[in-house]
């Protein structure tokens, strides 16, 4: 069923085309909680993403799980086909739908490793504006066949650690599951059960961002500096109480962070900036002692 | 005694001084009496300008054991601000809560004086204390039906706000997989990141962490008298102490040691909000509480 009130893309000016926007800054699209194959998908939702961000050509695009509603093979394979139709390098996670009837194992056919790392290089004049050496992303699979809590397991750890091995590049973390509870979704039934554990190693490797899903809500954190950027549900109807369905946009310059949420009816909104250049002042503002870590050896390396 | 080591400042201009105890667990077989003397002992030492006890007084919610905690408690001599914790509700131990220590949700303030005021760039403390916790349920809940009533008790913009609850509100580290979270934590957070609460005060897991979200400093506090302690934790408490540049946590533990564990600066806090920020076409466009 199509949503009556879609403008065609070309009426939509706020999309700023490649051309409009300098090759500088870097961006990505976030975008979730597709779920093919569930009734209220929307293919006229899903179109009009792919014409968006076909014209914006973001360095990446990070898709963070629930592509389909029940795992099913003939899901992936809709799935794959929309996810085809990106022009930029596109990198997924599997979220708790796509492990229902173990359906981990067509993720793994479509998509490849659930757990992966992928590396943007900036060339000097980039890396100097951008006032990093590229960006690492780091992905995970944070479901478990037919479980709706989310889970990482601490036998990963020591490799996501390992995998942000650039230490002047921007880190980013993709998973399906949130990490902080997200507001208007709801009671906390499914947030990623080892999250406390998660957070700390995430904290203490100076990560910039983390990318997740799950919720169907937008919704954004700065945790101990680190921005936690939630999308919502790209192209169904399954929303909560007055959201509308969304996708995000990570804009990074060598200032701030910048997300603009991508609505239904064409809008571009600027949603939350988290300064890059006053990153060390928030460290400070914020810090925990090695005293403290040494009394707590909370989490043993 | 106390191991404070700060220089004393002058008469009227000393820093708020907060004591963060939780999850005594009076009747547990591995509640440590002794331990708990001295604990008593150091708070009261410190001549906090507020204790505030984050639940989990008893073991399972006995009068028995809660009339152990009170003998406790009220050696300390300052004024206290105490939440009730899962296991002080079990058996219908809520009704011994309210019998001695009064409402499951109250509010304590302290004005300063002009010098005071002026030296720590607050008019006074406002903390708010929520019964998180149901009989017989071990996550927390705070409830929508009360988030009006917390808006409404922070009527003192400029005072230095502190927000006390039993369950955590954001997952912490080395305890375990997390099943008991408050089930309304995410739309408990934004109330109070929205007040500008500075200091949000929890229990629950006996591990003490410190979390700094959009500016809200989160700390958690360890049991404070029993041994029911993960991993390589010790028991401990924690100390905030607030002047006009920071907030300071010193953690004590059973030896004496009184430790800095973690800092947020106040000076900076509203360079922490302009560094990070959500937009008004945000919440416009996503009414994600309705309102």
């Amino acid at each position: 069923m199509d949503a009556p009130n879609v403008p065609d893309v070309a009426d939509v000016p706020t999309v700023p085309s490649a051309s409009d926007v300098a090759r500088i800054p870097f961006r990505i699209a976030q975008i979730s909680d597709i779920h093919c194959g569930t009734l209220t998908f929307e293919s006229r939702l899903m179109s009009s993403i792919v014409e968006r961000v076909n014209a914006m050509q973001p360095d990446v695009v990070v898709v963070v799980g629930d592509l389909t509603a029940e795992g099913y093979e003939w899901e992936f394979a809709e799935a794959a086909e929309w996810l085809g139709r990106f022009e930029p390098p596109v990198v997924v996670v599997p979220g708790n739908h796509d492990a229902r009837n173990i359906g981990w194992l067509h993720f793994e056919r479509y998509f490849g490793e659930r757990f992966w790392r992928r590396r943007f290089a900036f060339d000097a004049v980039r890396a100097e504006r951008l006032d990093a050496t590229g960006v690492t992303i780091v992905g995970v699979d944070s479901s478990q066949p037919d479980v709706n809590a989310g889970h990482v397991g601490r036998e990963w750890y020591e490799w996501i650690r390992k995998s942000f091995d650039e230490p002047g590049d921007l880190k980013v973390f993709a998973l399906h599951h949130h990490l902080v509870s997200i507001p208007g979704t709801g009671r906390e039934r499914n947030i990623i059960t080892d999250a406390g554990d998660l957070l700390q190693v995430l904290t203490d490797l100076d990560l910039d961002i983390v990318l997740s899903g799950h919720k169907h809500v937008p919704f954004f954190w700065g945790l101990n500096g680190m921005l936690i950027c939630n999308s919502s549900t790209a192209s169904t109807r399954r929303v909560r109480g007055l959201t509308p369905p969304s996708w995000n946009e990570l804009q990074i310059d060598a200032s701030t962070i910048k997300v603009y949420v991508h609505y239904e009816d064409g809008r571009r909104e600027l949603s939350v900036i988290r300064t890059r250049a006053n990153r060390a002042h928030i460290r400070e503002s914020f810090a925990l002692t090695d005293e403290f870590r040494r009394a707590n050896r909370v989490v043993v390396d | 005694m106390s191991s404070s080591t700060d220089p004393q400042p002058p008469a009227g201009q000393q820093p708020l001084r907060i004591v963060h105890l939780a999850c005594l667990h009076c009747g547990e077989p591995t509640f440590d009496e002794v331990l708990l003397e001295s604990v008593v002992r150091r708070v009261d030492d410190l001549a906090a300008d507020l204790v505030v006890v984050a639940g989990d007084l008893t073991a399972s919610g006995y009068e028995w054991e809660y009339a152990q905690a009170e003998r406790w408690l009220s050696q300390i001599r300052a004024r206290k601000l105490v939440v009730p914790g899962n296991h002080d509700s079990r058996n219908v131990g809520y009704v011994h809560f309210e019998r001695r220590w009064g409402a499951r949700f109250s509010r304590e303030r302290l004005a300063f004086d002009e010098a005071r005021a002026a030296a720590l760039g607050a008019t006074g403390l406002t903390a708010v204390g929520v019964d998180s916790s149901e009989p017989d349920l071990d996550e927390g809940r705070v409830g929508r039906e009360w988030y009006e009533w917390i808006i409404e008790q922070y009527d003192e913009p400029a005072d230095f706000k502190v927000f006390v609850l039993h369950h955590h509100l954001v997952a912490i580290p080395g305890t375990g997989r997390d099943l008991n979270h408050a089930v309304d934590a995410g739309d408990i957070l934004p109330v109070l990141t929205r007040l500008g609460v500075d200091a949000v005060l929890s229990g629950h897991r006996h591990v003490p962490y410190f979390w700094g979200l959009n500016g809200v400093l989160i700390a958690n506090a360890g049991t404070a008298s029993s041994r029911r302690t993960r991993g390589l934790v010790e028991p401990s408490f924690n100390e905030l102490v607030v002047d006009a540049d920071t907030i300071r946590v010193f953690v004590h533990y059973p030896d004496g040691r009184r430790d800095l564990a973690a800092t947020r600066s106040r000076s900076t806090r509203e360079t922490i909000r302009e560094a990070f920020y959500l937009t008004e076409a945000f919440r416009r466009s996503n009414r994600i509480l309705g309102v």
